[in-house]
């Protein structure tokens, strides 16, 4: 499988950049999926979401405070955003405050505590966690830099994983 | 090194985007702002989560959710965090001062029919009130 890391030109702005990944030759990101997928059923969780993606990338920067940890293995830069009710979980790689990669999430029941206990939350932060560990080895190889800003991905941004 | 920017524009991200309310965009704002903030401040004065938490006599668990940029913090908490912390966590800007030189002592009235203002909505005359008495008050900070 191909994962091509897209800059998401509507957010862009100068306290962080918000990335998201194609899958292939698809047509959307993973995080227009997300909206998709949700927005019917959890129409005001989204667009909290979104205002909570724009302010940091207008305002604030990715600061670690704003996510839920630790939701991949450690130092994988992992994590969940979420709305005021915790109702939807948006899956996301952070590098530090500058930089954020969207995933996919979906809706988390409050029967359940963990994310592993929903089949559908645990497909996509592991997806998450692959994705992160596939930039990560791009980065040990000197393909994939950041700029001297910190705010940019640059190198060839298309990851490939011949496993899945 | 091979260099491609891939930039992705979405008409769905841009039609969620215009559909914020501004109200609720700026409420988004202030809440992150004011957790930035308060962020800042404890890795400034090297305070823990804990040990802050405790110094509210909180859970921990409540300063992550007011760490999280979704709490709406009441100007009491605000309050109490600014007092705990002796750290300003919000700027409340004073509203303009507003200097009353002369005014006339009134019977009390209680229908707003029968009272005249004048453009500056300075009462002038009521018209049920049969005593006025022109008092001068001149602001002890309007002397110079």
């Amino acid at each position: 499988m191909k994962y091509k890391i897209v800059r998401l030109a509507q957010f862009d702005a100068h306290a962080a950049t918000i990335y998201s990944v194609i899958i292939d030759n698809d047509n959307e990101t993973l995080f227009e999926k997300f909206v998709r997928i949700n927005i019917k059923q959890h129409k005001e969780e989204v667009m909290e979401i979104f205002g909570r993606i724009r302010t940091m990338a207008t305002q604030t920067g990715a600061r670690e405070n704003f996510f839920i940890q630790w939701e991949g293995k450690p130092g994988d830069g992992v994590c969940a955003l979420f709305d005021e009710g915790k109702n939807l979980r948006l899956y996301c790689i952070r590098n530090g405050n500058l930089i954020i990669i969207l995933g996919s999430g979906a809706h988390k029941p409050k029967s359940i505590r963990a994310y592993q206990q929903s089949p559908q939350l645990l497909k996509e932060v592991k997806l998450m966690i692959k994705i992160s560990a596939l930039l990560t080895d791009k980065i040990k190889e000197k393909e994939i830099k950041y700029s001297d800003d910190g705010r940019e991905l640059l190198g060839n941004l298309e990851l490939e994983d011949e496993e899945i | 090194m091979n260099e491609k920017i891939f930039e992705h524009k979405s008409e769905l991200i841009s039609k969620v985007l215009s559909e914020i309310p501004k109200e609720l965009q700026i409420k988004t704002d202030r809440k992150m702002r004011i957790a930035a903030q308060l962020d800042l401040i404890l890795k400034d004065l090297d305070l823990s989560k804990s040990v802050f938490a405790s110094k509210m006599k909180k859970q921990p668990s409540e300063i992550t959710r007011w760490l999280s940029g979704t709490h709406n913090f009441t100007i009491d908490t605000i309050t109490e965090i600014e007092c705990v912390l002796n750290r300003k966590l919000i700027k409340v800007e004073n509203p303009a001062y507003e200097v009353v030189k002369h005014f006339r002592a009134e019977m009390p009235i209680n229908n707003p029919k029968n009272r005249i203002y004048d453009n500056k909505s300075i009462l002038l005359e009521s018209k049920t009130s049969s005593i006025t008495k022109e008092v001068k008050i001149e602001h002890e900070s309007t002397r110079h």
